[in-house]
């Protein structure tokens, strides 16, 4: 019964990391999430100091900005059974959930050469939410993660056209996780469900510290280079975990099950996820009504290999389970046209892989690689600007092929529709 | 070989088919013993039956007739079930009268595809006969032969001469299209169930082996044109019912954890004990006191008392005749050219790392690991079940034969046969069988004499 436990345990905390590339958020500004992202050698407006801290030094002669704003994601995704679990004919889609993770940035000049920025955004979050009777019920029924980062940042700019901005990342990060707990009935050999097991974090003391740093660069002729690189973050939890029984019918496996389960009692456990470090490269051409940038990137998953839980009062339970992820590339394209001194346009397109394994996918997450086209106008009133945006987002269709290491086979269809909204004020 | 030459007439009035690139399941013939047959449980029932590897494999590469010995509830001997959880003590017990039991099959007017006989030995499949009309006579001498086998002898249809009618005649007799051939299990079995490694006795001599399979094996492929698929024998000593008990007590009066004292002395750590110790150790049998008798190590010859430890040489010998065995069918596989499934690897994967089913963890723990029927040899619906898929995956990647792969969910919710037993306890090194019980299972898998022969006696007989 344990080993089912600690397994649950072990899993309900794995969906924040196993979501990878995309469990990673980038939307940290309407305007240059309709640009695609690609903002690393542009980082022209507050949205810099996720993009390219450095490029805060350029924004001095606007003053003091404030920006703050939503995006808002509606991933949909159908699962497709495949043998020999839970097999051909069985699909189940994921409740419908609207995620708005929201950013605020303020920036300030301290000085000729130097700017001060403060961010509050989240760099990972979403969630998925299936059926409570679904195949994959002992895996998950729904998880959240949140990681709230608190960036201050400043920008330094080392000559008219070089600068360099630096900054500190503190994060707090939540977890809630639910799933069913099997047992092989020993009366009847088969599988039943005999309790609910719920995993959570209370984001106090859940936390951890990294720095980024970017260069921006202007090569003349409207050309500019930018380089930033966000390191890891590790993030200790401490974790609770609550159990509620569900009847089999069967009085006397249920009162083995609660000699077994600790139901009525919150039991603790720790564990450990290092967030994956994130190096940037642009260029960009700024011309008089137009900008064009394009991007690489590369987040560092490759460090999340395995995961340890521990539970101090209940250590028959510690597990380490493998993850074996990978690095995982994307590639921006962006636009804007300033039609006029009030509007401007912006279009984008991206690629972005997936860190996840093929086998490695599950009800937690099941990932693959994206492709999105987003699109978005700003519209500036004096010192007022309102940036609008929109983004399809459209990921491959993507088998396990028989080779799930937790034994849920099938092919997971999933796309996502986002909408963003931003305010920036100027003094 | 006498009987072997027989059987070519009657396969030559049959039209052979032309060998196919892929598998022909028209006429599909599994060759075996308990394992093939669907044995669960400690018996053999028509809802487990269905659920034997060949049945599932049949159903899934869209076999039009796979015929069985079909046995209505509560099965022959019947499976277990468990009587009493009273002091977290679980009980097996028979489910219910084997007399009521009923082969709803035996008029089946031809040899069964399913060749499956419980308790068979390699020598079994070459030279044994069943008769239906004994079993009906009230002779339980030969249950599962008489069962499945039905027909002693028949006609030779050119010479006009009787022909023993053995399970491997029978196969070659249906002219399959496709031949599985898993044998060899008993031949070593009865060294873990009897808990004595015994040369001639409870294990068939290597020379014997090497004699008979290819024997069994060159007959098949000389007198039908079948594909035929060899199975490796799994290492019997990685059964749960040598290691759900361990091999030592605790006793808070003798100051906690004190090694088990054997007959041949107390057991260390690497002693083997079977799990139908546990009514000899909750009798008082091998506590570490004066006045306290000792647990019986070895098969007693005089009264037919099985032993209850093996010890690590004994485990040794067992595994090297294992090993001895399958060494033997890759030659033989080799000689003729045939594919083998490796069912050893198979199953001490599944019994010592187990599969993940949607976040379900099967593995072959006794009782609570899904994968293993009570009688601790033999799997359940769930592990023949994920053993066929295995096996679909090899045939499919050996022939390119496109059979569909096994979907396991119904079955990971669903037992057949439940609740044909009632309930099954959850504290396995205490559980305790029923002298009913035991010896039902004692009188299937105990070594028989007469079924291992010594090479000279085998041909005397191969010539009668």
């Amino acid at each position: 019964m344990r080993k089912y436990l600690a397994t649950a345990a072990v899993l309900l905390v794995v969906p924040s990391l196993s979501f990878g590339a995309g469990f990673a958020l980038f939307e940290t500004g309407t305007r240059s999430f309709a640009m695609a992202g690609a903002f690393v050698a542009v980082a022209d407006d507050p949205s810099a100091m996720f993009w390219n801290p450095a490029g805060l030094a350029f924004q001095d002669d606007k003053g003091t900005q404030v920006m703050m704003g939503a995006i808002l994601i509606a991933p949909q995704q159908t699962f497709y059974g495949e043998p020999p679990y839970p097999g051909e004919g069985y699909s189940t889609e994921q409740k419908d959930q609207i995620f708005f993770p929201p950013h605020f940035q303020f920036v300030t000049p301290l000085g000729e050469r130097t700017t001060f920025g403060f961010a509050v955004q989240i760099p990972f979050g979403l969630g998925t939410y299936w059926d409570d009777d679904h195949a994959g019920r002992f895996i998950s029924k729904r998880v959240d993660l949140m990681a709230y980062d608190l960036t201050p940042n400043l920008a330094f700019d080392l000559t008219d056209n070089l600068a360099l901005g630096v900054g500190v990342d503190y994060r707090i990060s939540t977890i809630s996780l639910t799933r069913n707990v099997p047992l092989v009935d020993p009366f009847s050999q088969q599988v039943v469900d005999v309790a609910q097991t719920h995993i959570y974090t209370d984001g106090v003391g859940n936390d951890g510290w990294g720095w980024h740093a970017g260069l921006l660069a202007k090569l003349g002729k409207g050309v500019s280079f930018g380089l930033t690189y966000r390191s890891s973050i590790t993030v200790d939890y401490e974790g609770y975990a609550d159990f509620f029984q569900f009847s089999t019918g069967n009085p006397e496996l249920d009162a083995i099950v609660a000699q077994t389960i600790p139901f009525g009692e919150t039991i603790s456990g720790t564990t450990q996820i290092e967030f994956p470090d994130f190096w940037i490269a642009g260029l960009a051409w700024t011309g008089e009504r137009v900008i064009i940038s394009a991007e690489w990137g590369r987040m560092g998953w490759s460090s999340f290999q395995e995961l340890a839980l521990t539970f101090t009062d209940y250590p028959e339970f510690n597990e380490s389970i493998p993850e074996n992820y990978h690095d995982a590339d994307q590639y921006r394209l962006g636009f804007e046209y300033r039609a006029s001194q009030s509007l401007a346009l912006q279009l984008g397109t991206l690629y972005d892989e997936t860190p996840q394994p093929q086998a490695n996918m599950t009800p937690l997450l099941g990932d693959a690689a994206r492709t999105s086209v987003t699109c978005g106008l700003s519209w500036i009133k004096g010192n007022f600007r309102l940036d609008l945006g929109y983004e399809h987002l459209m990921m491959k269709d993507r088998s396990t092929e028989g080779t799930s290491v937790s034994g849920y086979d099938g092919r997971y269809e999933s796309s996502a529709e986002l909408a963003g909204a931003s305010m920036t004020f100027t003094f | 070989m006498k009987k072997i030459a027989l059987a070519v007439s009657v396969v030559a009035l049959l039209v052979a088919l032309p060998a196919s690139a892929q598998l022909n399941f028209d006429r599909y013939v599994a060759l075996g013993d308990s394992l093939t047959a669907g044995f669960t449980s400690g018996g053999l029932v028509d809802c487990y039956q269905m659920h034997s590897y060949p049945a599932m494999l049949a159903a899934q590469a869209g076999a039009a007739n796979f015929q069985m010995p079909l046995i209505s509830p509560p099965g022959i001997p019947s499976v277990l079930e468990l009587a009493s959880l009273a002091g977290g003590v679980p009980v097996l017990v028979p489910a219910g009268d084997p007399a009521d039991a009923f082969p709803y099959n035996a008029t089946y007017p031809a040899p069964y595809n399913n060749l499956g006989v419980p308790g068979a030995t390699l020598y079994n499949l070459l030279f044994t006969t069943g008769d239906i009309n004994n079993l009906l006579a009230g002779n339980t001498d030969n249950v599962m032969h008489d069962l499945i086998l039905r027909i002693p002898q028949v006609l030779n249809p050119q010479t006009g001469q009787p022909m023993d009618f053995t399970a491997l005649v029978q196969a070659i007799a249906l002219d399959p299209t496709f031949v599985t051939l898993w044998i060899g299990q008993n031949d070593v079995l009865g060294a873990v169930t009897s808990a004595t490694a015994m040369e001639g006795v409870t294990m068939t001599p290597v020379d014997v082996f090497a004699t008979l399979y290819p024997q069994a094996v060159g007959a098949l492929v000389q007198m039908t044109s079948a594909d035929i698929v060899l199975f490796t024998v799994p290492d019997v000593t990685m059964a749960p019912f040598v290691h759900t008990i361990p091999p030592f007590l605790n006793i808070p009066a003798l100051g906690g954890v004190v090694p088990i004292m054997g007959s041949n002395g107390p057991l260390t750590s690497d002693c083997l004990v079977t799990l139908l110790a546990s009514s000899k150790l909750a009798q008082g049998y091998g506590v570490p006191v004066p006045g306290y008798p000792p647990l019986p190590e070895d098969f007693n010859l005089a009264t037919g008392e099985p032993g209850y430890v093996l010890r690590p040489e004994e485990v040794a010998a067992i595994q090297e005749r294992v090993a001895a065995y399958n060494a033997i069918i890759v030659q033989t596989a080799d000689a003729f050219g045939l594919p083998v499934f490796d069912a050893n690897a198979v199953l001490a994967d599944l019994i010592n790392h187990g599969i993940d089913l949607g976040g379900v963890h099967l593995d072959g723990s006794y009782l609570t690991g899904g994968l293993v029927s009570y009688d601790a040899i033999h799997p359940q619906q769930l592990g023949y079940a994920v053993f066929t898929k295995y096996l679909v995956d090899f045939l499919n990647d050996t022939y390119g034969a496109g059979i569909a792969p096994v979907d396991l969910t119904e079955i990971l919710f669903d037992n057949p046969c439940y609740p044909l037993g009632s309930a099954y306890g959850v504290a396995p090194e205490s559980v305790q069988f029923s002298p009913e019980a035991a010896e039902g299972f004692l009188d299937l898998f105990m070594p028989t004499l007469p079924q291992v022969l010594p090479r000279e006696q085998e041909a005397a007989s191969a010539t009668d």
